[in-house]
């Protein structure tokens, strides 16, 4: 308590004496007080505006004060010349006019005065511990000076002693309690208290003009008045004196709460430090408020309105402060659960995957766009109820949170088609129709596949996606994919799910799906592109898993600007390299069917010679038919066309190929 | 906005891409497109794609021998328009390069689209509607 009067006085003080003095002594006297109960004052005589500081149980008067020592002699204080001399300690004179500024502060227990006349001279110390101890002994001291104030402090041993140092007459000053705070005086007059007493008598006198501050010593109640002024000492229980000290309009010297103080104007024997044992609390706490009441009566009206206003911001502050943690701590509690939804969504629309099946190893590995465009991507690997994996690795058009809703669409009806025993390519084909009018105006590019463990048998199909890249142990170049007559993607009122390719994966392979967030990313505006893609993974090897590839693409690129999603599949064995066992294409009757056949089969490797024949044979037999499908195929020795419709075989012709493919498939 | 005057060009994106307009005969106009078309350009595409649809264009040829890159997209864009064309109103595209065919091929689009090997083919088909468009075979 003591200390946070100390606080509000200072405060206080601060204001009030600069105020007080600018008015007054048309200086600027600035007394700060110390809220442990230590004032300072600085005088400065110069301008009259002195400034007491008072060190901790010394209080040193810069101001002008001659020493303050000086004792008793002081004559009289004048503010303008502040003879030192006056009870307490410090007061300084302003000279001239200016006003001086006293301060107090206690030391430790010591009180000690400066006084300050008017002079430039300091107190000591050393006087100070002089006062203090006689105060200790018994008097209290008071200053009077003019304007002296006094920190009063309370002796921590319980001593509310003032102290004043009155001893000397100098001008001692307010002694300073222990705890209590002393105030500063301002600069006034010098206490005109006239009851100066001994040593300081003289002091006192001169009082008029300022108002001089008055402190009370303990114990007594006294009640001064300074010029003008008048404090009240209450004795304060030991501890406290309450001193208050008064200000003068001109300066606000603060007495420290508890603190005694010194009266101006009394003797200093008074004031005993002994008496500060009174209790009394209640009174002090009238006193208390009564001089706060005062001080806010002496304020400027400018000043009120300043404290006002700096009162009125700082509730502003406080408030929107409390607001803003309110809103943060709301915010971060929508966050939590808004993370939890997402870890919930996330898990739907990424699923986790079997890591293995039969000898094959699976990973799966998704990277959201750095922009706008997360949320597209989608993949799924699941066991089929024959002993077959699934696979679904799929791109959404259209982006975000809209999108989201689709992904999961696609892939659900896709594995839900596959898993009715669907080949890829079928489950495709009626995936199209299905979803055409529930994706709205979005369409979605998907590779799907299925795995047969036993053979070693990977069938794959494509709408609108690009196929997956496959590599075996010693192969430098992945296999090439066969992509004429490719199917599109899925919503794009197109039929779809016409193609599918078997591959053997007799050896160790790796089979890669991605999406084109992989290939479309950029390495200082150069797209990073599948063929580098097939280094990585050729770069990495078969021990590598989908986070690995994808990692190695983030470190080679600057720009993602799409989501990334990529599926690894992982077969050891031998070296035996992959091949191409099977292309089919359903034939569309819509379409052009001779040109679309003979683009097909040219592509898949049959020679040119041998096109011809079976695209018109196609022609002959399908004239219209849904369902018909022809298929190169290349393993049984012999490369052969063949052109099925369900499970019937309409025609089978042996071919022979010219390219690349076909000679793989040896 | 983009594309509105003949010859004007106007670019967006991070990675500029330039359309330019002329208009033909017969309702056709012809938007010839530079530089890449990808997420950040697509969108430029669309509107001015778009623009010429609401202004009741015959025939809608897009140039595309300046295009280096498409992704999907742009390919969505192009999926788009050509899906909100109504009765009459046609799509042709026309000078692809290598990548851009085969990003049309890998997707499938290829046999949904007009596609031609030049502006005359397809200003040509364009003079009779019910022709089958051309230049589809030069696949292979």
């Amino acid at each position: 308590m003591a200390a946070r009067l100390g606080c509000l006085r200072s405060l206080r003080l601060a204001v009030a004496a600069g105020t007080a003095a600018a008015v007054l002594a048309g200086t600027a006297g600035t007394v700060a007080a110390d809220p442990g109960g230590h004032g300072h004052g600085h005088g400065s005589q110069a301008s009259g505006a002195g400034q007491s500081s008072a060190p901790p149980g010394q209080s040193n008067s810069n101001a002008a004060a001659p020493s303050a020592a000086p004792p008793a002699p002081a004559p009289q204080a004048s503010r303008g010349s502040g003879s030192g001399g006056h009870g307490h300690g410090r007061s300084h004179g302003g000279q001239g006019g200016g006003g001086g500024h006293a301060s107090a502060h206690g030391g430790g227990n010591q009180g000690t005065s400066t006084p300050t006349g008017g002079h430039a001279k300091k107190t000591q110390a050393s006087t100070m511990t002089t006062s203090t101890t006689t105060a200790a002994s018994t008097q209290a001291t008071r200053q009077s000076a003019g304007g002296a104030t006094h920190g009063a402090k309370k002796s921590p041993a319980g001593q509310g002693a003032s102290q004043a140092s009155g001893t000397q007459g100098a001008t001692q000053s307010p002694a300073s309690g222990p705890a209590s705070t002393a105030a500063p005086a301002p600069a006034l007059a010098p206490a005109p208290a006239g009851a100066a007493q001994p040593a300081s008598a003289p002091a006192a006198a001169t009082p008029a003009p300022a108002p001089a501050s008055g402190l009370t010593s303990h114990g007594r109640g006294t009640r001064h008045r300074g010029g003008g002024h008048r404090l009240a000492g209450r004795p304060v229980s030991g501890a406290a004196g309450a001193a208050v000290g008064r200000v003068t309009p001109a300066s606000a010297g603060t007495a420290g709460p508890g603190s005694s103080t010194v009266a101006p104007g009394r003797s200093p024997h008074r004031a005993t430090g002994r008496r500060a044992g009174h209790p009394a609390s209640a009174t002090a706490t009238r006193e208390i408020l009564r001089t706060l009441t005062k001080i806010i009566g002496v304020i400027p009206l400018a000043v009120r309105i300043l404290i006002a206003l700096l009162a009125a911001v700082a509730l502003a502050l406080a408030a929107s402060s409390r607001l803003v943690a309110l809103r943060a701590r709301r915010l971060e509690r929508q966050r939590r659960s808004l993370l939890a939804d997402v870890g919930v969504l996330q898990a739907a629309l990424l699923p986790t995957i079997p890591e293995r099946h039969g000898l094959l190893e699976t990973s799966v590995a998704y990277q959201p766009a750095d922009g706008p465009a997360a949320g597209g991507d989608f993949y799924d690997v699941f066991e089929l109820g024959d002993g077959r994996l699934g696979v679904i690795v799929g791109d959404l058009s259209g982006h975000g949170r809209q999108a989201l809703p689709h992904t999961a669409l696609v892939r659900y009806t896709l594995r839900a088609y596959m898993e009715a025993g669907l080949s890829p390519r079928s489950a495709l084909r009626s995936t199209g129709p299905v979803l055409e009018r529930q994706l709205g105006g979005s369409f979605a590019t998907v590779a799907a596949a299925s795995f047969d463990p036993d053979e070693r048998v990977l069938d794959y199909a494509t709408a609108g996606h690009p196929p997956p890249v496959i590599l075996g142990n010693r192969l430098l170049t992945p296999l090439t994919p066969l992509t004429a007559c490719a199917s599109p993607p899925i919503g794009i009122g197109v039929v779809t799910g016409l193609r599918q390719t078997r591959i053997a994966l007799p050896g160790e392979a790796v089979v890669f799906f991605y999406t084109d967030g992989l290939a479309d990313a950029r390495s200082g505006g150069v797209l990073f592109g599948r063929e580098r893609l097939a280094e990585v993974l050729a770069e990495l090897g078969p021990a590598a898993d989908a986070r690995a590839v994808l990692d190695a693409i983030i470190a080679r690129t600057d720009q993602r600007p799409d989501d990334m999603a990529g599926c690894l599949l992982h077969l050891p064995g031998d070296s035996r390299p992959p091949v191409v066992l099977a292309e089919e294409l359903e034939i569309d009757p819509d379409e052009d069917v001779a040109e679309h056949v003979d683009r097909f089969l040219s592509a898949a490797g049959v020679a040119r010679s041998e096109v011809a024949g079976v695209s018109q044979a196609a022609l002959a037999r399908v004239s219209g038919a849904h369902g018909i499908v022809v298929e190169a195929r290349f393993h049984d020795g012999t490369p052969a066309v063949e052109l099925r419709a369900g499970d019937s075989v309409l025609l089978r012709r042996a071919v022979t190929g010219t390219r690349e493919r076909r000679r793989m498939a040896r | 906005m983009l594309g509105k005057g003949t010859g004007s060009g106007s670019s967006a994106g991070d990675r500029a891409v330039s359309i330019q307009r002329c208009e033909h005969d017969g309702g056709t106009v012809v938007l010839a497109i530079e530089g890449e078309l990808d997420l950040a350009s697509a969108p430029s595409l669309k509107w001015a794609m778009a623009d010429e649809v609401r202004a009741g264009v015959h025939q809608l040829v897009l140039d595309l021998s300046g295009v280096t890159f498409m992704d999907s997209t742009a390919i969505g864009v192009i999926v788009g328009i050509k899906r909100s064309l109504s009765e009459g109103e046609r799509l042709a595209l026309v000078n692809l390069s290598p990548d851009v065919k085969k990003t049309f091929e890998i997707t499938g689009l290829e046999s949904s689209f007009r596609i031609f090997g030049s502006v005359d083919a397809a200003l040509e088909s364009g003079a009779d509607v019910e022709a089958p468009p051309e230049g589809r075979a030069s696949s292979g």
